[in-house]
């Protein structure tokens, strides 16, 4: 059984449709990172998915049951728009959610102090979060995200606003949470952290399902191969037929979803004319590329053939 | 009902009690009032005319009696310097030279003591009023051939009121206090917690920790526990405050002039007492379900002030009514306040105090008044639990 369902899932407001019959799966121990551009819906997947909203239509079950704080399934969550009890300690915040989290008084508090020893913070233990700077504050963040180690870990663009520091942190504990059977459930639009943290992905074009599978899949399907060819000396008239895109001086772009062959074609018809070509790859295209793809730069929405 | 969760409860008292600012406002309000309170009866006492008394304060003035009416040796002693032209001195407090003048009538069945002073501002100097009519009164008296007419005259004979209803003794005012302390109870409770309430409230909504929180703790129990929380921080707040304010009320009313100061002289009427108790725990869970409605809604603690003003307000409104509710409890306007859930404690409360509320009239309001505690709670509750969001709350009771 998988640890995640979510069948013909939609959700509307009134007359405006957020979500659009959504359906994925996500085994148990896997993670899936939702990507789309803004408004396209993630936030409220996410929300139906942990009970904050309740779907107009279909079902979001997480271990075969909709979730709710009696679910025996733990779950951290770390919203997109977060915040601190300001005028309390990181000690008693943290220790706070551990204990919401069915932990007893002196496991959550071992286990914040714990936290809070290994992100260098143990000074801080007792002191009022406000008076902490940002970056300290974001560690709060996801030390109650963490705490209580959660069957579920739902992070809603966890690294926005984050230092270097803090993102090297973030992915350290969510790594190490991974390896121990966590299901993983992210929302980001940074492409590198899904190609660092995640096994599937599920692209949300206006509430509706745009494409969900393995990476590796989006990567064939969605991006298809891309050719970097590097030069010196010109292009005969004829390399216009592979449309070619120049990157910088020097160096040409063969996108779409060519086939191998017809690229080594092109090398084949260019060392032919006399180009002088200084490298050669092919490779599938990157979730960035295929980001900008789908949605467009210009923001506009590009067909899935 | 839904269970306040214990792990939150704990958190959420616990985070206060231990805050010395929480504390600090709950000792520092009994001091300042019983200091200004001191402070008032002192100065009202400094002007005050007491008729028992044959003596008479001291200041530096001047006085005209073409009466004869003032006795000199009193006016001497009492720092005063007769004067035979009237005209003359007052020109002379116009000038400056003099302070102040009294020019006592000729004829005390129709004149008036007039008193002319230099420089001492929009009202004057009361202390000269109060002379003016001590110095007077306190002369005719020593001139009085008869003594035991003293007290007559001079208004400190004692009076005693006895009150019949229904063929027995009607105790009057000292039955209404007892009742009636519950009214202060439920104003004080009102203008205390209720901003508090919502501030309690808006505080997540501003410090955006709602949506986490409501993961691990269903939204429902969440505000169960944040109005049990709440209420237990002010009704402790309020204790700590009035035990010293009750103690230096009992222990110095009387000597202070405070109003009904004789608890020995209360009379305590069991039913009153009783359904007097009943209003006030409708009335508070009212006012609780109201504002934790309202602090459900607001997006910060500014927001919900003009809220709570218009319902203290409310509250406030049957004590504009005093002569009506006391007299003529039929009347319309007492009649929809009774009814009117955000008027009804308040106005109960008083006819209960004054003995002229039935018992249909109580069960009705007391039933409507609880009522619209449990709508207001659901409404609350569901506005808390985001479920009504974008169809709004009376689109979103059906589902």
């Amino acid at each position: 059984m998988n640890f995640i369902n979510v069948e013909n899932l939609s959700k509307h407001f009134g007359q405006f449709r957020a979500l659009n019959d959504i359906n994925f799966s996500v085994a148990a121990g896997r993670s899936m990172a939702i990507i789309g551009p803004n408004g396209s819906g993630k936030t409220t997947l996410v929300r139906c998915l942990l009970g904050l909203l309740a779907p107009s239509e279909g079902t979001a079950d997480i271990a075969g049951l909709p979730y709710d704080p009696r679910h025996p399934s733990r779950v951290g969550y770390l919203p997109e728009e977060r915040g601190n009890f300001q005028r309390d300690t990181p000690l008693d915040v943290i220790r706070l959610f551990g204990k919401l989290r069915g932990l007893s008084h002196s496991d959550a508090t071992s286990q914040a102090y714990d936290y809070l020893d290994e992100v260098a913070l143990t000074a801080q233990a007792r002191v009022p979060i406000q008076t902490l700077s940002n970056g300290q504050q974001q560690k709060i963040h996801l030390g109650v995200t963490f705490i209580g180690n959660p069957d579920l870990l739902v992070l809603d663009e966890p690294t926005r606003g984050f230092d270097p520091i803090n993102q090297a942190i973030f992915k350290t504990f969510l790594q190490r949470q991974l390896r121990e059977g966590t299901t993983l459930i992210l929302v980001t639009n940074q492409m590198h952290e899904v190609e660092e943290l995640t096994d599937h992905v599920l692209f949300l074009r206006n509430g509706d399902q745009y494409f969900v599978g393995e990476v590796e899949d989006a990567r064939q399907k969605l991006g298809g191969r891309r050719t970097v060819l590097t030069y010196t000396g010109e292009l005969p008239a004829k390399a216009q037929q592979w449309e070619l895109k120049a990157l910088e001086k020097g160096t040409v772009l063969m996108d779409s979803q060519h086939e191998l062959r017809s690229a080594n074609q092109m090398l084949q018809q260019l060392l032919s004319a006399g180009v002088n070509v200084t490298d050669f790859n092919t490779r599938l295209s990157s979730l960035d590329e295929i980001f900008v793809g789908v949605y467009g730069e210009t923001g506009q929405f590009g067909d899935l053939n | 009902m839904d269970i306040p969760n214990r792990t939150l409860l704990a958190f959420e008292l616990k985070r206060h009690f231990r805050r010395k600012s929480y504390w600090g406002a709950a000792a520092i309000v009994p001091l300042v009032v019983i200091v200004l309170v001191i402070l008032a009866q002192l100065g009202a006492a400094a002007t005050k005319s007491n008729g028992s008394s044959d003596t008479v304060g001291v200041m530096t003035f001047y006085y005209a009696d073409p009466g004869n009416f003032i006795d000199s040796k009193l006016a001497d002693e009492s720092g005063g310097t007769r004067v035979l032209d009237a005209a003359a001195a007052i020109e002379d407090v116009a000038a400056g030279s003099k302070q102040t003048l009294l020019v006592y009538p000729t004829d005390l069945s129709s004149g008036r003591i007039d008193i002319y002073e230099n420089n001492t501002g929009l009202v004057g100097d009361q202390r000269s009023t109060a002379l003016a009519r001590q110095l007077l009164q306190v002369s005719l008296v020593r001139g009085l051939e008869t003594p035991e007419l003293t007290k007559p005259l001079t208004g400190s004979i004692e009076v005693n009121r006895v009150g019949y209803r229904n063929g027995s003794t009607d105790p009057g005012l000292w039955s209404v206090a007892p009742p009636l302390v519950y009214l202060l109870l439920f104003f004080a409770v009102t203008i205390f917690l209720g901003q508090q309430i919502m501030s309690s409230f808006a505080e997540e909504r501003e410090q955006k920790i709602r949506e986490i929180l409501f993961l691990d703790a269903s939204p429902a129990s969440v505000y169960a526990t944040k109005i049990l929380t709440t209420a237990t921080l002010g009704l402790v707040q309020l204790l700590v405050m009035s035990l010293p304010l009750g103690i230096f009320y009992l222990a110095a009313g009387r000597d202070l002039g405070l109003p009904l100061p004789a608890i020995d002289l209360w009379v305590f009427d069991a039913s009153k007492m009783a359904v007097g108790l009943v209003i006030l725990a409708l009335g508070v869970s009212f006012m609780v379900a109201i504002h934790a409605a309202i602090g459900a809604r607001i997006r910060s603690a500014r927001e919900g002030s003009a809220f709570a003003t218009l319902f203290v307000l409310m509250m406030f409104a049957p004590g504009y009514t005093l002569g009506l509710l006391s007299e003529d409890p039929g009347s319309p306007i007492v009649q929809v306040l009774t009814f009117f859930p955000p008027t009804a404690p308040s106005t109960l409360l008083f006819r209960n105090a004054f003995g002229n509320v039935s018992t249909a009239e109580l069960i009705v309001s007391c039933v409507i008044l609880l009522a619209a505690t449990i709508l207001a709670f659901v409404i609350g509750r569901r506005v808390y639990s985001g479920k009504g969001t974008r169809r709004g709350v009376i689109g979103s009771l059906g589902k």
